[in-house]
Order: C-alpha cells, then structure tokens, then sequence
C-alpha cells in the first residue's frame, strides 16, 4: 500500500517529492495523470513521453505498449490491496473465504480512488465478456492470489473429477470478480453501495456453492438483479 | 459481434438467466401463497396454522421490509388469527446475514477505521440481526457496547421489495394501486427513516431523556461520535427477550411490574410526547430484574395533533354515546365519507364503534388485567367485522394513514401484555380530561 499512497501522491501533482519511486511506478502515475487531466489516455508513446519529460527508452525499459501498462495498473490495485489487508489483525485471524471477500471490498474501496480514471480506462469494454478477455496480466494476478488460498471445496465423490470441478470455481471467482467491475462502472449509488452490496450476495453465494447449492441465496441475489440491474 | 460469442460469456449468460428464473419464481411463489389465501372460498380453512407456515416460508425470501408490511397490513386489518401473528412476528430475526470483511468494510467506510482500531474488542460474529443490517458487540476499557451496521443499499431494496409486495397488497384488500397509495407512502417513508442512523441516534435520545423519569426504564445511551448513517454506536443493554425472560418463571408482582412500566412508557409517548415507539416486536425490549430496557428507536411515529384530536376521544366512553360526534369523529379519520349512503355510514360506524369499545376497555377501568382471551376476542371480533361487505371490498380506501402504526403499536402491546398476563392499572385520568375538555370546548 506504500506504493500505492506514493502513486496516489505522485497523480495527485506532489511527484516532485517522490522521486524516490521506482520508474515503473512514476511512468503509472503519470499515465493516470495524464488520462486524467485529458480526459483521454496518451495516443503515442512519444506524446506522453514528452508530456511528463521522459525519454522513449525509460517507457519502453518498463513496458512493451500502453496495453502492458493499462494491465499492470489493475494488479498493482489488487496487489496492493492485499499487502495492505495483511497487515490488518482481522485478516490475519479470518477464514480464507472471507479473506478474499475482503480483498474484493478492499479493491473496489480503492479503485473509488481513482474512478474517473477507470471509468475511462474501462470505457472501452463494454460487456462483462469484453472484460473477462481483456485483461490477462490482471487475471494471472489474481489466479495467482486465489490459488494460494485455502477455499470451500466441492467434493463430487470422485476423485478425479474434483480437480478439475474446483479448477473451474477459480475460475468463476475470477469471472463473478469482473462481472463486478462491469457493474461498478455502471453503479449510480451513493458511494458505490450497491456494488458492495453485489459482492456480498455474489461471492457469498460462490462460496456457499462450492460447498453445497444454495437456492435460497439464488433468489435473493435475482431478486437484486432483475430489481436494480435490469437483466 | 455475435459471432464472437465464446463459451464463457453463454456461460455467464446462462447464469445470469437462471439468477432471474430463481426471481421469478420467488415472486410467483408469494403471489401464489397469497392469493390462496385471500381467494379460498372457505376463509377460515385459509387461516390455519400449516399455511402461515407456508406464507410465512415463502414471504421470508423477501427481505425483513416486505414481510413487515405483510404483517402489518395484516394486523392493522385485524384479519389473522394468533398463528399468524405469531409466525409474522419472527420476521425480525430474518434479516440477511452479512459477512465479517462486509461489517469491517462498513464500519470503515462510515466512520474512517477499523473496528478493532476504535474498540478493544469487536465480535465479527452478530449478537443479533437488526432488521436491515445486524448487531454486534463490541468493548473498550471494560464498557461493552452494542454497534449496529447497516446492511449497503438497503434503501433501495427496501423500495424494490415494495414494488413486489404492492400488488398483492392491492389484491388482498381489493382496492386499486392509486387507492393504496396513501398507506403505500406512510410505510415506505417509515422503513426509509428506519435507514437513517443519524435521525435513529436524535430521536432515541430525545425520547429517553423525555421517558427518562419513568419507574424501571432503562435506555442505552447513543455515541455519536463513533455513529454515521450507516453505524450506530449505543451501550450494550444486558437482558433477555419476553420469552426467555418468561422462561425463567418470573413471579406475577414481577411480571406486573414489568408490564407497567411499558404500560406507562407507552401512554407518555403518545399522550405527553405525541411521538412513540412504533416497532413493539419482542426483540426491541430487554428485561433483567423489573427494569425494562428499550432498544431500537428507528421507527417512530409521530402523531399529528389533529389526528390525536379525532382518534383517540373514540376511546372514552363520553364520546362513545354521542352519536353525532362520533360520526364528526370517523369523517375526520377517513372512516366514513360524506357522500357514502346512510346505510354504509351507519354499518360501518357500528362495526367501528363495536371494535373500538372492545379495544378502549383498558382505559374505561382504573385496572385491566390482560388475558389470551381478551386478545381472542379482538381478532374474533376482527374476523367477523371482516365479513362486512365495505370492509371486505371497499369501495374507497378507509381509514387514517396515520393510525396504522398506533394500531400495530397497540396490538403489540397488547400482545405483550397478555404474555405478561398483566393486572395494571391503566385507567389513565389525566390525557382523558384533557381530551374532553378540549372535545366539549369545541363542539359548545
């Protein structure tokens, strides 16, 4: 979270004194600023070089296009959420399903930080599906974040299905994770509640699912969607 | 585009199709439950016990907000038996629970720091659910504190769970949805308020400093400086609920006790302060001892003079021989209409008359003692009053906004009261005077 806060002070204009952030994340800040400021992210490379007095070779030492960039962004996030949530006692002390229910309110918490960004960032993709393919370096980081934790399980009884049953829950996890942020960029409510709300309902009745199937959590979570998404 | 289409977004459509289909049925389910038991031929086979469990099931996949409302249009129309009620009444513990990370992430949100960064100690495990959010116990410097959490974006759910209970609201009093409308807004304004901790956290703290004087009364105090609109901050209140408390074998000078005590809080509010406590469920009243402590101060009715100056002369028996006063008095509370024929007028006001002397009884004597039967009776009387064609199917929405949270409060009370079997005293002098004085002033 250091890094981030940093970030934070770097796109917030105060990156004068933070000189002693690493060149990947100054060139990130500057691209939030940057996106920020034009209402628009960079065109070429050479435009925001040029912008933020860099050289091309500083950019391209780091990342390969702005795409690699735009996908460090949202690990970062979540990275950082996480390094952030370990040093909380209650997480620590918590259950690893509820661990990741954390992180998940942690990240939307954080991405409020920046939402004008995102909302831009996120413009593009304008179906959950577009989302889920867009965004493979975020995917690893959070695949990576979830295979390491110990969650509910589904036992079908045979062992060889198991593996690949729970293989595809973090799968869902990962999709349910952008399903989320499909509706966070469309959430109206005051301060983003709703969304909380979703990832309540939503990561709950995932879990509950590994283990065992939930109807009753169905139709509350249907309820919420058909009311105030519009499916 | 469509050809693009991949396995995994048919998957999630797929999903997101049976999420919907899950709603749906849910909903059919309550329409289905509640026509039947409404439309039955045979009413009172539609009033057993086997199918308030049924609607009761069905209606409690909705969230606490539409049962309250089934259960308090149901009360206020005096239509079901005890086993309903009763049923109906559990639906405060029925609130969805939250997980802990989503309690940390409230209390953080709200108030800028973790729990455990404010408190000691904070129990990430509810004490009890609240009926849009839960309670947990929490302690610093050895003083226990109860913080109730809001469950994020209830407002708006509460206003989409009304949008669903709507239509069986209409069906079952055959009214239509314009005609409705006013009992619509006083109970969705009343759930709304109930989302607001900062009014909560005011009004509890006006009203107990007010009561405060009362014998036995006891009230948590409310922290605003750890309360937000979504966290609310009060002591912990140590004590069992009616059932456990009665559990325990109380001895009946104990129980008497107890019983006035309410019995009083309650005629202050609404005689003295003109504002009470208009969620008497059992889980909002603490008992240790004789002292009685009272929680959760989100719903409150307020009453509005003019209609304290027309509902409440009904209950003295002054009132209740003057047969033109008392027609003036049902106009003023949308009981009767003018233009309605004499034989409406006439059936409706006996049939109103004959409730309210049944239900005024306790304050006609010095003392009353509460019994299963007296309670009986009034859903009996309610029963019949209901075959009444103008009750049954009226042509125009009857009856006060106002008085359906002081019906539902005082069937409540007297619900508990019974439980207590209270002989107290209740014939309260002093509001009655007054309001005689005031009625002669007026009608001289």
């Amino acid at each position: 979270m250091q890094i981030k806060v940093r970030i934070l002070d770097l796109v917030n204009n105060s990156y004068h004194s933070c000189v002693f952030l690493s060149m990947r994340d100054q060139i990130i800040a500057h691209y939030i600023r940057f996106s920020n400021k034009n209402g628009k992210a960079p065109v070429s490379v050479f435009q925001f070089c040029e912008d933020c007095g860099l050289s091309e070779r500083q950019f391209f030492d780091e990342f390969s296009d702005f795409e690699h960039l735009q996908e460090e962004i949202l690990g970062d996030f979540w990275k950082n959420t996480v390094a952030k949530l370990q040093e909380q006692e209650f997480y620590q002390n918590t259950n690893d399903a509820e661990k990741f229910l954390a992180v998940a309110y942690g990240f939307f918490e954080n991405l409020k930080d920046q939402r004008s960004f995102f909302l831009n960032f996120f413009g593009n993709w304008s179906s959950p599906k577009d989302l889920f393919h867009g965004f493979k370096n975020f995917r690893e980081v959070v695949m990576k974040y979830i295979d390491q934790l110990d969650l509910p399980s589904t036992d079908l009884g045979v062992a060889q299905l198991n593996k690949p049953i729970n293989k595809l829950n973090s799968n869902a996890l990962y999709l349910n994770l952008v399903f989320v942020l499909h509706y966070w960029v469309k959430d109206r409510s005051k301060g983003f509640e709703k969304t909380d709300a979703l990832i309540e309902k939503l990561f709950t009745l995932s879990f509950d699912m590994m283990e065992t199937n939930s109807l009753k959590k169905v139709i509350d979570l249907g309820k919420f969607l058909v009311a105030d998404f519009k499916l | 585009m469509k050809t693009q289409d991949s396995i995994a977004s048919s998957k999630l459509g797929r999903a997101v199709k049976l999420v919907g289909a899950g709603a749906k049925i849910g909903g059919n389910y309550l329409k289905y439950y509640a026509k039947k038991s409404i439309t039955g031929e045979d009413s009172k086979e539609g009033l057993h016990e086997q199918n308030a469990t049924d609607i009761y099931d069905s209606l409690s996949e909705l969230k606490g907000s539409a049962l309250k409302v089934a259960q308090m249009l149901s009360m206020d129309k005096n239509l079901l038996p005890r086993a309903y009620t009763q049923k109906f009444a559990l639906s405060q513990y029925s609130a969805p629970p939250m997980s802990p990370p989503l309690v940390m992430k409230v209390f953080k949100t709200a108030t800028g720091k973790y729990p455990n960064e404010v408190f000691d100690h904070f129990d990430t495990k509810s004490l009890a659910a609240a009926s849009i959010g839960q309670v947990h116990l929490a302690e610093k410097d050895g003083k226990k504190y109860a913080v109730k959490i809001q469950y994020p974006g209830i407002a708006d759910s509460i206003k989409s769970d009304l949008k669903m209970v709507k239509p069986v609201a209409n069906a079952m009093f055959g009214l239509s949805e314009k005609e409705m409308k006013k009992y619509f807004e006083e109970v969705e304004d009343k759930l709304i308020e109930e989302t607001n901790y900062h009014l909560e956290l005011r009004r509890g703290t006006e009203i107990s400093q007010a009561s405060a004087h009362i014998n036995n009364i006891v009230f948590p105090t409310y922290y605003p400086e750890f309360s937000s609109e979504k966290v609310l901050v009060m002591d912990y209140l140590d004590g069992n609920h009616l059932k456990e408390f009665l559990d325990e074998n109380p001895s009946p000078e104990t129980k008497n006790n107890i019983a006035q005590t309410l019995w009083d809080f309650y005629e202050y509010q609404l005689h003295e302060l003109k504002a009470i406590h208009a969620d008497p469920h059992p889980g909002n009243f603490l008992f240790k001892g004789e002292k009685v402590g009272v929680i959760d101060f989100g719903c409150i009715k307020e009453v509005p003079e003019d209609f304290y100056q027309s509902y409440f002369p009904l209950l003295l028996q002054e009132v209740q021989s003057d047969a033109e006063l008392i027609q003036q008095l049902l106009m003023n509370i949308e009981i009767i209409f003018p233009d309605d024929s004499p034989a409406v007028k006439e059936e409706l006001t006996n049939a109103f008359l004959r409730m309210t002397r049944l239900l005024s009884r306790p304050f006609c004597t010095e003392e009353f003692e509460f019994t299963y039967e007296f309670i009986d009776e009034i859903y009996a009387t309610g029963e019949e009053i209901y075959k009444i064609q103008e009750v049954k199917k009226p042509t125009k929405p009857r009856g006060s906004k106002h008085a359906l949270y002081i019906n539902r409060t005082y069937f409540g009370i007297y619900s508990m009261m019974a439980d207590l079997g209270a002989n107290i005293k209740t014939g309260n002098r002093d509001w009655q005077a007054r309001l005689w004085d005031s009625i002669s002033a007026q009608t001289l």
